[in-house]
């Protein structure tokens, strides 16, 4: 013979009216499971939305990276884009005359070289000047020029080739109208000088240029030390927008001033800043869109919540109530036989906690297996990630179920035995 | 064991003051049965809900042992009533989802401390219900029921039994067995306040108490 303890009382009463436990492990079941789903849902769109942002923004990169890359080629392409001169060079002449009035030095084109101005890449100091070459028998350009004293990436190529002393490149015109090749020798001013190459048809002023060594040039045209300018290329960040190199530039060389020349990669820039400007408005478009609907949906979840819960709680009332009012007979036999008011109150409050936690859990179990179920596997979301939502959900279920039992408990506990016992004879 | 003194009690109906007891005095020493009588509606079951300290009186008290059960705070009562007093009802008032050897137990819930499987075991031997201890009381005859309904009463061995119409459902043979249990209590020292119909019953008793318009008229 065992002795006999509440908790045979309750397994035995739960057995006994085994309908009405199970319609009430069925109300917190169907409650918890669905609370529960709809958070699931929230959280699943959660993730979507994460995912669709960082997708977008992935696309973007991408095309942002292809747009650069794309540039770089085409800056690449079209060789200097920035053109640092003398201030007071009136470029107009210069562009008419091919040939500069005010001058930088060798040594201004070292300072910036030396300075490692980040703006700018591939420093190349030239001297350009229109001349009359008696032995071609008209004008052509000259074009001195040094080789790259600045490339910022040692692994970066040169554009531009560096002229030895007594070394010249002709212009695709040139080498055509004297008949020359690779290897020829050509004379200036009484000088003879190796053709190395022959530049190919550009259809520019470039075809009627003569290049030459730096030094070679500004001895022939008398301009010891002086050079035009220094060519360079402006950074992919930079470009487009010339004022911060003009800035950097005038305080190494205040006396100078930049231009920039190349329109195409201008146009290029543009077009790289309207798509970072349509993927920002894109990604913003779709974060205001999907958080307006998050925020109709955690609504939805919320009312939803409150109306089960409340549903729930009118529902459980009812049934301990119907319970406590079965009980009444049962109830004032074990007050007559001495039971305390707080085994009384205990009877009912563990009945609804063992009832409410396997609705809950059964329910929050469910809901949970069924939406995985559903959830696409790419979104890397496991039965895991649903942890805390479901302590919550069980914690409020519990909570829910006791609160709904506290006032049948209450009034079973005040009725009074002697007028129940009466009755019931 | 059990004194009353000036035992009143009335209820408003319709907002009509219904007096059921008009001032008990009795006074109930040592052990014996004692029979209360009285037509329907003269107080009989009231005044055995005061005895036990289930109903309180509008006035008046009730020693129980010399110790004055409404001045004692409701657990307390509980307490004190769970270990001197035991009840038989009418309609026995099994747990119905409780077997046999549970509904006799469930008299210790309220004294969890005690190891009282050892008397229940000893009531069960001697009210014949050795065979039905796994059983649900809706399985039972009426006299067994109401034999489980004694055994529950008497498991924390009480000082007084409080039995109202405990004959009252049952035929000539298990009413006769319901106070043979009575009879040998009382032989114990216990004292049994039974209200009855059954005069038969009433004569076999030590003392009746006779009721009638809510007072006690008579004590023989």
């Amino acid at each position: 013979m065992k002795p006999l303890k509440l908790r045979h009382l309750l397994i035995a009463e739960l057995k006994f009216r085994w309908a009405s436990s199970l319609m009430a492990i069925l109300a917190v079941l169907v409650a918890c499971a669905c609370v529960c789903g709809s958070f699931i849902a929230l959280k699943v769109y959660d993730k979507e939305t994460q995912m669709s942002i960082g997708e977008l923004q992935e696309r973007s990169r991408e095309r942002m990276e292809a747009l650069e890359s794309e540039a770089r080629i085409f800056s690449k392409s079209l060789g200097f884009n920035i053109f640092i001169y003398n201030g007071s060079q009136e470029l107009g002449d210069f562009y008419n005359t091919d040939t500069s009035t005010h001058f930088l030095t060798e040594q201004q084109a070292d300072v910036l070289a030396k300075s490692g101005f980040e703006l700018l890449n591939h420093h190349l100091p030239v001297l350009r000047e229109r001349f009359h070459w008696k032995e071609y028998g008209g004008d052509v350009i000259i074009g001195g020029i040094k080789g790259e004293i600045f490339i910022k990436r040692k692994w970066q190529k040169p554009l531009e080739v560096e002229l030895k002393p007594s070394e010249v490149h002709l212009g695709h015109a040139l080498a055509k109208k004297l008949s020359v090749e690779k290897g020829a020798k050509v004379m200036v001013l009484g000088k003879s000088y190796d053709v190395t190459q022959v530049r190919e048809h550009l259809g520019s002023k470039d075809d009627i240029t003569l290049y030459m060594n730096l030094g070679d040039a500004q001895s022939v045209l008398n301009r010891p030390g002086q050079i035009s300018g220094v060519l360079a290329i402006s950074c992919n960040c930079a470009a487009g927008d010339v004022d911060p190199i003009r800035r950097g530039v005038q305080r190494l060389i205040p006396e100078a001033d930049v231009v920039e020349f190349v329109v195409r990669s201008k146009a290029r820039q543009q077009a790289r800043q309207a798509v970072a400007k349509t993927s920002s408005a894109e990604l913003k478009d779709i974060s205001n869109s999907r958080g307006d609907l998050r925020l109709s949906l955690s609504r939805f979840s919320f009312l939803f919540s409150l109306f089960m819960g409340l549903a729930t709680l009118v529902l459980l009332v009812f049934l301990y109530g119907s319970n406590a009012n079965d009980r009444r007979g049962e109830i004032s036999i074990l007050k007559t036989l001495g039971l305390s008011t707080c085994s009384i109150y205990g009877l009912f409050f563990a009945k609804a906690s063992v009832l409410s936690l396997i609705g809950c859990i059964v329910g929050v179990l469910l809901s949970c297996s069924i939406s995985l179920c559903f959830i696409k596997p790419d979104l890397g979301i496991s039965l895991l990630d649903f942890t805390p939502l479901a302590a919550i959900v069980i914690a409020s279920g519990w909570a829910m179920s006791f609160l709904a039992s506290w006032l049948p408990a209450r009034s079973a506990v005040r009725q009074d035995p002697a007028v129940v016992l009466s009755e019931e004879g | 064991m059990l004194t009353v003194k000036n035992i009143q009690k009335s209820y408003t109906d319709s907002n009509e003051d219904v007096s059921v007891l008009k001032g008990i005095d009795l006074e109930l020493k040592g052990g014996g049965i004692h029979a209360v009588v009285g037509p329907s509606g003269c107080g009989k079951s009231t005044f055995l809900l005061i005895c036990g300290g289930l109903l309180q009186p509008s006035k008046g008290t009730v020693l129980v042992n010399d110790e004055n059960l409404f001045e004692l705070k409701g657990d307390e009562r509980s307490k004190l009533r769970a270990s001197l007093v035991g009840y038989v009802f009418q309609k026995f008032h099994l747990i119905p989802y409780l077997n046999i050897e549970q509904n006799i137990l469930a008299s210790s819930l309220s004294m969890p401390n005690e190891n009282l499987e050892d008397r229940c075991k000893e009531l069960v031997e001697e009210l014949g219900l050795g065979h039905r201890l796994k059983h649900i009381p809706s399985k039972l005859s009426s006299g067994e029921q109401q034999r489980v309904a004694l055994a529950r009463a008497l498991l924390n061995k009480p000082k007084i039994l409080i039995a109202d119409e405990p004959t009252g459902n049952l035929d000539t043979e298990n009413g006769n067995a319901v106070f043979d249990i009575f009879k040998k209590f009382s032989d114990e020292g216990g004292l049994v306040l039974m209200a009855t119909h059954d005069r038969e019953l009433a004569k076999r008793a030590d003392s009746i108490q006779s009721f009638d318009k809510g007072l006690l008229v008579s004590s023989i």
